[in-house]
């Protein structure tokens, strides 16, 4: 440990990595039974409450259509796409994907979901 | 005994000694001060409000004094105290009564987790109340001042207490605080109302409190049922609209403009869940208090109906 | 000596506090949030089923410290579990120190304390490895001059403290609980060697008893800023008290002291539990520590600072040489843990940097300013 040297990570070597890595991951559910939810008949959105973190997010249509495929089976975000096409006709297939994965990462920073690798 | 009660040397001294006790139910604060226009200004705005005895037991001791040391000759500047301890930035002397209820904002706000505490001004009709919850440039406290002369009671243009056992909100009356255009605004809508002066060149612009109406203050214990929660949004020249707004949006606004939202944790989510349950939910967007004033009494109508 | 404050007396004997009056539980609360010891106050009450019979808007007070606590405890375990998470795959044993470690060991200390930074220990040979795990799962460093940076790496027992992006907590990295620079010489490599795994998580550890108290010693008699000093005392009583219980505890202390090099900080709090808290120290522990004492001179004068210093710094608790015994301290925990050359280095920089607003009020203020 030099004195005064700062210590910098090639940021963009571990993005690349990353990206790669989302798209082979394996997503599940985690047991719903951690988080406190809240709907309302004339609403789309969910509110929900992590008891484990104490935060609280708002989840839209995707993320729950997500989470709802997720409860019957462990799925990839490939076949999660096909499984959503209909309801994502609206998007280009590519914006698609990258929306799905987006949101499954979020899904895992909050807690919802988790990866297992093939 | 109230403010109203004391003459002015009885105010100034009792504030000198630190033994002024305000009433501000659900809280008592004890008050010290060395600025002689700050007992003028509390005996403004605070005269309906009674004066507990010096012995009882007091929720906050604050404090809004001169600094001291060499400062104190050179550039007088007010602080706030916190049962001794300094608070926030030093301003200007003539500050001295808006610093005082910014620091009683903050106590109440920081320390009061028997409620859960929306940033929204409250009104109350019939026993209903209508909660205002203020983002920024919502023109919350423009509204919320008009309308209290409009037949409204005022429970509070700041503090929302939700007392989560009742599913009932409380309010301390407490004066409103208005900001540049909204001074001119109420001045002109309410001709009758008494404002301290206005105080330029604060953080927020040019700040002027308006007192509470006196009926506001002598009901200020009684709490209201939360019916409404209304987000206004004060746009030029608009008509005035009001639109259902999406419960789960209203929620996170909710649970974002309250101060200890995150302290009460999973009670917390469930508590905002019940106030949403307990209301119907609106945006409201308007430029014309007249408008506003007949769009709140349609909104009274409607729930009767 | 000076009188017992409320709050000491109400938190050894709670039962006392059915004759205050109102003036006093006024005092009582104002002392209790200055010390950060409301909280502490309100669950013992709550444990022995005392908090009903306090009168109504003190109660709500109370009530309010222990809801703000609850909130903590969650946030520390949560934020303990990301850190287990973020550095699990380095097969590091992670030693959780303070609050996180009372929380974690389901410590009575834990009860009523309020939380802010995680502080974890590693070895030295491992540092890095940490700080890299650290940085790829979201936390950076802060906004550090490189002159703090330096001061950091080059002289203290732990790297300059990082801040997680998404979640806003902060984490200290320790590889010593001293600096190297210390006037005391502490037994890195002894303490790190027998750490406790927690259960149901083994790559995190607890210093055992002993370790744990000997750290709590040395980090509150090294300290300078004493503002939390008799809340840590009581971390300290209920440490003393928790881990007294087992008799291998008290055979294990003196020699566990010397080998360990913590003699002098074992000294102190035992004399400053015993004498401000009453906490039960057998009376053989009480001479064998006598080992730790330092001279006359320097024992007379640590006694006229710690008496006063580990009051509540409350007007209410405030004596002749309060101030003088804080500044005392304060300058001492600076020269204790580093030479004088470097010493005046540092506080002269420390002198020209502008004073921050407290985080909370910051926040408030800022809200205040976006009303409409």
């Amino acid at each position: 440990m030099e004195p005064g040297q700062d210590r910098v990570l090639p940021q963009q070597q571990l993005d690349r990595q990353n990206l790669l890595i989302v798209s082979l991951r394996i997503w599940s559910r985690t047991p719903l039974d951690q988080f406190l939810f809240k709907e309302w008949a004339e609403d789309d959105d969910v509110v929900a409450f992590s008891k484990r973190s104490g935060d609280t997010h708002l989840l839209s249509p995707l993320p729950l259509a997500l989470l709802a495929l997720l409860g019957k089976s462990p799925e990839t975000s490939r076949s999660l796409l096909d499984k959503l096409t209909a309801e994502l006709t609206q998007i280009e297939p590519d914006e698609a994907f990258e929306l799905i994965e987006t949101t499954l990462i979020q899904l895992q920073d909050i807690g919802l979901v988790t990866h297992s690798s093939p | 005994m109230k403010v109203s009660d004391l003459s002015t040397i009885e105010l100034v001294g009792r504030l000198d000694q630190g033994t002024l006790l305000l009433d501000l139910h659900p809280f008592v604060a004890r008050i010290r001060s060395d600025i002689p226009s700050l007992a003028s200004d509390i005996a403004a705005m605070y005269a309906d409000f009674e004066v507990p005895d010096p012995d009882r037991f007091a929720d906050f001791h604050v404090e809004v004094s001169r600094e001291h040391g060499l400062r104190r000759w050179i550039k007088p500047h007010a602080r706030f105290y916190f049962d001794g301890r300094p608070s926030f930035i030093p301003l200007p002397v003539h500050q001295a009564f808006a610093m005082l209820e910014w620091g009683l904002n903050w106590c109440v706000a920081a320390h009061g987790h028997q409620y859960l505490i929306i940033h929204a001004a409250v009104i109350e009709k019939d026993g209903k109340a209508a909660i205002l919850p203020a983002p920024p440039g919502s023109g919350k406290s423009t509204l919320c001042a008009g309308l209290i002369h409009c037949g409204w009671r005022l429970l509070s243009d700041e503090l929302g207490l939700y007392d989560v056992e009742s599913g009932l909100i409380f309010g301390m009356a407490r004066p409103v605080n208005l900001k540049n255009t909204s001074l001119d605004v109420i001045k002109r809508f309410v001709p009758a109302a008494i404002m301290t002066e206005p105080v330029p060149d604060t953080t927020k612009g040019t700040v002027g409190l308006m007192r509470p109406p006196e009926a506001s203050v002598q009901q200020r214990r009684e709490p209201a049922q939360p019916t409404w929660i209304v987000l206004p949004r004060y746009t030029r020249d608009a008509a005035a609209m009001m639109q259902v707004h999406s419960p789960a949006q209203t929620f996170m606004l909710l649970a974002d403009q309250s101060f200890n939202y995150d302290v009460h944790g999973e009670h917390g989510f469930k508590t905002v869940g019940r106030l949403i349950d307990q209301c119907s939910c609106h945006q409201f967007t308007y430029s014309r208090l007249e408008d506003a004033d007949r769009a709140f009494q349609t909104l009274l109508a409607g729930d009767l109906a | 000596m000076t009188v017992r404050p409320l709050i000491v007396s109400a938190l050894l004997e709670p039962g006392s506090l059915g004759k205050l009056n109102e003036l006093q539980w006024d005092l009582l609360i104002r002392q209790g949030r200055r010390t950060n010891l409301l909280a502490r106050l309100a669950h013992r009450m709550k444990t022995e089923c005392m908090i009903d019979s306090v009168p109504h808007a003190p109660r709500q007070h109370l009530l309010s410290s222990l809801r703000m606590v609850k909130r903590q405890d969650t946030a520390m375990r949560w934020e303990v579990e990301c850190i287990r998470q973020a550095l699990l795959d380095t097969g590091i044993p992670i030693i959780l120190l303070k609050g996180a470690a009372y929380v974690m060991a389901e410590l009575p200390a834990a009860h009523g304390r309020t939380f802010s930074d995680v502080d974890i220990l590693v070895p030295r040979n491992r540092l890095n490895e940490v700080e890299d795990q650290l940085r790829i799962m979201g936390w950076r460093g802060m906004n550090h001059s490189a002159y703090d940076q330096r001061y950091y790496r080059r002289w203290m027992h732990e790297i300059p403290p990082m801040r997680h992006i998404g979640r806003g907590t902060a984490i200290d990295v320790h590889h010593a609980i001293l600096p190297e620079t210390a006037r005391i010489k502490v037994n890195t490599p002894a303490l790190l060697a027998d750490p406790i795994p927690l259960a149901e998580h083994p790559s995190l550890c607890v210093l055992k008893p002993v370790d744990m108290l000997l750290h709590s010693a040395t980090h509150l008699f090294h300290e300078g800023e004493l503002g939390n000093g008799l809340r840590d005392l009581f971390d300290l009583d209920s440490l003393f008290q928790e881990f007294g219980s087992g008799a291998s505890f008290w055979d294990e202390l003196l020699p566990r002291a010397k080998e360990l090099g913590l003699t002098r900080p074992l000294y102190y709090a035992i004399r400053y539990t015993s004498s401000l808290l009453d906490t039960p120290i057998p009376e053989h522990i009480k001479q064998a520590a006598m080992i730790g004492k330092p001279a006359r001179p320097v024992a007379a004068l640590m006694d006229f600072c710690y008496l006063r210093a580990l009051q509540p710094s409350h007007t209410s608790c405030d004596s002749t040489g309060s101030e003088i015994a804080r500044l005392a301290l304060y300058i001492r925990s600076h020269w204790i843990r580093m030479p004088f050359h470097l010493l005046a280095i540092h506080l002269t920089r420390k002198a020209f940097l502008r004073p921050k607003l407290p985080g909370a009020e910051q926040a408030l203020n800022n809200k205040g300013k976006e009303d409409g």
